[in-house]
């Protein structure tokens, strides 16, 4: 336990440090771009770093080894899908957002969609507002749940209360927050996919050790035929080949969710997404590993009562308590790095898109309002998670990110195709979230399909109506001569 | 081949994913240098 205590004292350490660091560096910290998109100065590692630190969550070393251990390789090929989607989905989108965000003046997901489209000052707020209220509320129900992981398991590694370890955690992410902004958090999420990346490698060497990769295969075959040749791709629904509707899912995860595409528009203008995707293919992979713990203990300990122990009890078996702890405070890291990501693209939605949206003025020191706000939603976050009716959290979770993919696709990804307006993007994200909502509803439709169904259905719309009031055009006459 | 399909997907998948970034890095670079000398 001191072990623990005195590691988590030096991580909070640096991690203080990086706060003060990032807010000296930051090129303009007293305006909005200074702080929601840390100057536009973070360079190929550590963007590549940073979304994939965000993209990979805990759920990655504890969920993913828990579901291998329960349904087998089908975890190791779903949670791999995730790194080609992060990769590509950088390559094929973030230069044109981030040019268009950097040609039209948006600093926040919310504010790009109501500059990329044409309208009114009326509809154009709307749009921002309509996202920023979305982003707000969806990101609040997700974060509540990533809280509670992170105080279960900051609790059992520093023997403490749930409450007080998610205080403690907390207060490092909102230090690193306000002092920092979007640069320190960057920063902060590099140093932590470094941490991930090293557990990754232990873990792997550790198996290795005792079993060949091939060796393990083999063996779990031999207890569970099924398990190596799945006949369907459960839990990610019945069909054979489902999963890889996981690559589809976290294509749009990656592009669409504020969160992760905001990050594309804190590239510096230097910063080559080709450099970035290199970065963070061999990243990605390398953590596309950790699932084969669950297999191991599968061999190991098929009694397990509760398959997400799995990682735990790995750890507690077959590594020596030092290491251990060590491995511990980089899964607590991989939980961080998406909470900090999330709380200050909710920190924007509140300060920056819902005052926008609502037409109110700008504040002389808008920097202020905006560490203020990251505050106040770490406050109302941890609130939430311990004190609000679990009940209504849930009817908001199940939508959660999913109902914001259903949204933003349409103007986010389709809109690159179809130059549609702010009344088009406007109905095309009310259409992708009421789908996602019915879906959750009044079907049993898993949480892969459904906001692949909600942003195919919005999409089309954007596409339809966007083509028709165009005057059955992609891209309006008005555009296309301001553009020559 | 493995003989797990599921494992021959995560190795073929693999491959693409280091290969194509690879590729297209090489490729936007040529093109960039390419275009230096063009314009010098």
């Amino acid at each position: 336990m001191i072990w623990n205590w005195s590691i988590f004292i030096i991580t909070c350490l640096l991690m203080v440090f990086v706060g003060f660091w990032s807010g000296r560096k930051v090129k303009g910290a007293d305006t909005d771009e200074g702080y929601l998109l840390g100057g536009k100065q973070i360079g190929p590692f550590v963007g590549a770093a940073a979304l994939v630190a965000t993209g990979y969550s805990g759920w990655g070393f504890i969920g993913a080894p828990g579901t291998a251990y329960a349904y087998g390789t089908i975890e190791l090929l779903a949670n791999f899908l995730y790194a080609p989607a992060i990769c590509f989905g950088t390559l094929w989108f973030a230069n044109y957002l981030r040019k268009q965000a950097g040609d039209r003046g948006g600093l926040t997901i919310p504010e790009y969609l109501s500059r990329v489209h044409r309208g009114t000052d009326k509809e154009k707020r709307a749009v921002h507002f309509l996202a920023g209220i979305a982003t707000l509320v969806f990101l609040t129900v997700y974060v509540v749940g990533q809280i509670r992981a992170l105080g279960y398991t900051g609790s059992v590694w520093l023997n403490i209360s749930e409450q007080l370890a998610s205080i403690l955690l907390m207060l490092v992410v909102l230090f690193i927050a306000v002092q920092g902004g979007r640069l320190g958090i960057a920063a902060s999420n590099t140093i932590m996919c470094v941490g991930m990346l090293i557990s990754a490698a232990i873990v792997l060497y550790v198996i290795r050790a005792d079993m060949s990769i091939g060796e393990l295969f083999q063996r779990v075959a031999e207890i569970e035929p099924g398990m190596m040749n799945p006949q369907t791709s459960a839990p990610y629904g019945q069909g054979k080949y489902s999963v890889f509707l996981v690559f589809v899912y976290a294509l749009l995860f990656t592009t669409c969710l504020p969160y992760m595409s905001s990050q594309f528009l804190t590239f510096s203008d230097k910063t080559k997404t080709h450099k970035v995707a290199l970065y963070i293919a061999p990243m990605g992979l390398v953590l596309s590993v950790i699932p084969l713990v669950g297999l191991y203990m599968r061999i190991k300990n098929p009694g397990l009562a509760i398959a997400d122990m799995s990682m735990p009890v790995f750890l507690n078996t077959f590594v020596s308590p030092k290491i251990g702890g060590l491995i511990t405070l980089f899964i607590i890291f991989a939980m961080l790095s998406t909470v900090s990501a999330v709380v200050q693209t909710q920190a924007a939605a509140l300060s920056y898109d819902i005052r926008s949206g609502l037409n109110m003025k700008e504040p002389k020191r808008s920097d202020l309002i905006n560490r203020i706000a990251v505050i106040v939603i770490g406050v109302v976050s941890i609130l939430l998670t311990y004190f609000a009716p679990q009940g209504m959290l849930n009817q908001f979770s199940y939508i959660g990110t999913g109902g914001l993919i259903s949204m933003l696709f349409g103007p986010t990804i389709v809109q690159i195709f179809v130059k549609a307006n702010a009344r088009t993007c406007f109905w095309s994200m009310s259409v992708g979230l009421i789908t996602n909502i019915l879906l959750n509803t009044l079907t049993s439709a898993g949480w892969v399909e459904i906001p692949i169904i909600g942003a195919a259905v919005g999409g089309i719309l954007y596409a339809v109506m966007g083509y028709i009031t165009n005057g059955n055009k992609r891209i309006p006459d008005e555009l296309e001569i301001s553009t020559n | 081949m493995t003989g797990y399909w599921t494992i021959d997907a995560f190795i073929i998948s693999s491959i693409i994913l280091l290969a194509y970034p690879l590729i297209n890095f090489f490729y936007q670079e040529n093109k960039e240098k390419r275009k230096d000398v063009r314009t010098k």
